[in-house]
């Protein structure tokens, strides 16, 4: 705005002057006023920022020339050693030049206006990444804390399922105990339902074992992934404990602590037991298989003691089928290691006591299995080629004597 | 003896009007004419000086003539001068009431004319160089006098001192 004025301003001073020539008709004055027109008009140029405005100056240089060509002799001698037409072909070029200019800078003014707009969208863009990267920040810190909630659930149920389902399994012999001296004692049943109020002190040990079962479900559910085959074992084992010893005195219990729920506890508690034994059972055989399976060995599918046995010998058998005339049996021996390593290492060794007090195998499938190993042994034993080839040379020897001895004949 | 003493005299003019001839060695036809006026401001002494015409002087001189030794307070702002195609400055200046005609001799500017252009002192006068002499523009009124080295032309208004 402040340029157009100026502009203006100058073309209306080379208009006032232009017509105050005319008036007085000095010379010295028309030359003066030339000079102040060239210097505005000038510096008009120079300090143009559009290309409407260096249009509109090209113009008035064109006027200017047109307005003073007939003063040119006198505009000479005054400019002298310039002229009047270097003057004006000067304040053309520094037009022009102020219009390219001018050109490229509104040219590089778009481009810039289309930087601006793309930064702003990348801008947006960021802003939107950052608020996605907060976002997946917090899932990620939710996600973590959650991990380590389970990895202290697993941890937690690792330090106390011991100590503690043993003490469950305890009171419940105790109690078991308990029960049947009274009934011993007593032999009626509203004198044993009395005693019972007397035992029972503290919590209602049916809540203490139904809590106790729903723990344990809960702990499969929710970290059975944290949890290493032994541990699932060892809950195996438990369980199968769990289940023995309410199968004995699960009834009983029921009746003195139930009341007049003692059906509904009977129930819920055979229910509960149910479903922590499936539940058991499926990851233990799931987790036996993925260590087979990290162990490189495929005995098929299982998914109870007599299949997983099954799978075992049937496993053994076959390899051994496989094994038997082979004169280099490598591949077979390989596999034989991978089973031999599974099966010594980490189910006889380390997961020993949970297979056999979880019943999984039988003292008396695992020393089949054991034979029948020795017998894979031998078949996929390397073999010995020193015989033949002495064998071999031998033969070749006797030969030769014989030709020899023949000739000589 | 006579035809002798003539024949030495003879002699003598001859070598006289020879050498003579040698001295008065002239360019005709010079143009001294400025197409355009030379407008100097004084420096705190009253010099001025014309760098591209090549003149320098002092205007107290001026100043004296125009309003009187006695006239301390009268300041020249600003000098024109212009000079014809005969080699005539013609100097004036606001305030003034004259023109003066000055003419270019050994370091010095003698008068050749002082002409009264005006009874009241000029406010904006300028010169302008034309081929039948010089202008004198009166801006304030739009008047304009032509002159020449011996005065107004077509007018007869002037004052020699």
């Amino acid at each position: 705005m402040k340029k157009a004025l100026k502009i203006l301003g100058t073309l209306i001073l080379i208009i006032c002057t232009t017509t105050a020539i005319f008036a007085q008709s000095s010379d010295y004055q028309i030359t003066k006023e030339f000079e102040n027109s060239y210097r505005s008009l000038e510096a008009s140029i120079n300090n143009a920022i559009t290309l409407e405005a260096a249009d509109s100056l090209n113009k008035e240089v064109i006027k200017l020339r047109e307005t003073y060509a007939k003063h040119k002799s006198l505009i000479d001698h005054a400019l002298y050693p310039d002229t009047f037409e270097d003057a004006i072909q000067d304040l053309v070029a520094e037009a022009k030049y102020t219009e390219e200019v001018l050109m490229v800078m509104e040219d590089q003014g778009e481009r810039l206006s289309s930087m601006n707009e793309q930064i702003a969208n990348y801008q947006a863009e960021i802003a939107f990444l950052n608020n996605e990267t907060d976002s997946l920040k917090t899932l990620i810190a939710k996600s973590e804390e959650s991990e380590k909630n389970l990895s202290r659930l697993v941890e937690q149920y690792r330090e106390r399922v011991e100590k503690r389902d043993e003490f469950v399994l305890q009171m419940m012999d105790s109690l078991f105990v308990a029960y049947r001296e009274l009934e011993m004692n007593t032999g009626n049943s509203n004198e044993l339902a009395s005693s019972a109020i007397a035992i029972q002190e503290g919590d209602n040990p049916l809540e203490f074992i139904e809590a106790t079962i729903e723990e344990n479900i809960q702990v499969l559910k929710a970290g059975s992934s944290e949890m290493t085959t032994e541990d699932i074992l060892q809950m195996h084992t438990i369980q199968k404990r769990f289940a023995d010893t309410w199968n004995k005195v699960g009834g009983d219990l029921s009746q003195v602590y139930g009341g007049d729920d003692s059906r509904q506890w009977r129930n819920k508690i055979d229910s509960q037991l149910k479903d922590w034994k499936a539940s058991t059972s499926k990851n233990m055989w799931d987790s036996i298989n993925n260590t087979l399976e990290q162990n490189n060995v495929d005995i098929g599918a299982f998914d109870n003691n007599q299949s997983f046995y099954t799978a075992i010998e049937s496993f053994i058998n076959n390899s051994v089928e496989d094994s038997e005339g082979k004169f280099i049996a490598d591949e077979n021996r390989e596999e034989f290691n991978s089973f031999y390593n599974f099966w010594n290492n980490k189910l006889k060794k380390e997961w020993g006591n949970y297979i056999q007090d979880g019943e999984v195998l039988t003292l008396s499938q695992i020393s089949t299995i054991d034979a029948e190993l020795v017998n894979w042994n031998d078949e996929t034993q390397p073999t010995s080629y020193v015989v033949p080839i002495l064998l071999g040379l031998s033969f070749i020897t006797i030969v030769g004597l014989i030709i020899v001895l023949t000739r000589k004949d | 003896m006579r035809m002798n003493r003539l024949t030495h005299v003879i002699l003598g003019l001859l070598i006289v009007a020879v050498a003579s001839a040698c001295n008065s060695f002239v360019v005709e036809d010079v143009d001294y004419s400025q197409q355009l006026e030379s407008v100097l401001v004084p420096d705190e002494n009253g010099n001025v000086t014309d760098v591209r015409h090549g003149i320098s002087f002092n205007v107290n001189s001026f100043k004296e003539q125009e309003f009187g030794a006695e006239d301390s307070t009268t300041q020249i702002r600003e000098i024109r001068l212009i000079r014809n195609a005969d080699g005539f400055y013609f100097i004036t200046a606001n305030q003034f009431k004259n023109v003066y005609v000055m003419e270019p001799g050994n370091a010095s500017l003698k008068l050749k004319k002082k002409i009264n252009v005006s009874e009241s002192p000029l406010t904006d006068p300028a010169f302008n160089l034309r081929s039948s002499g010089v202008q004198l523009v009166m801006r304030d009124t739009n008047e304009v006098i032509e002159m020449n080295e011996s005065g107004i032309l077509n007018n007869n208004e002037e004052d020699q001192s």
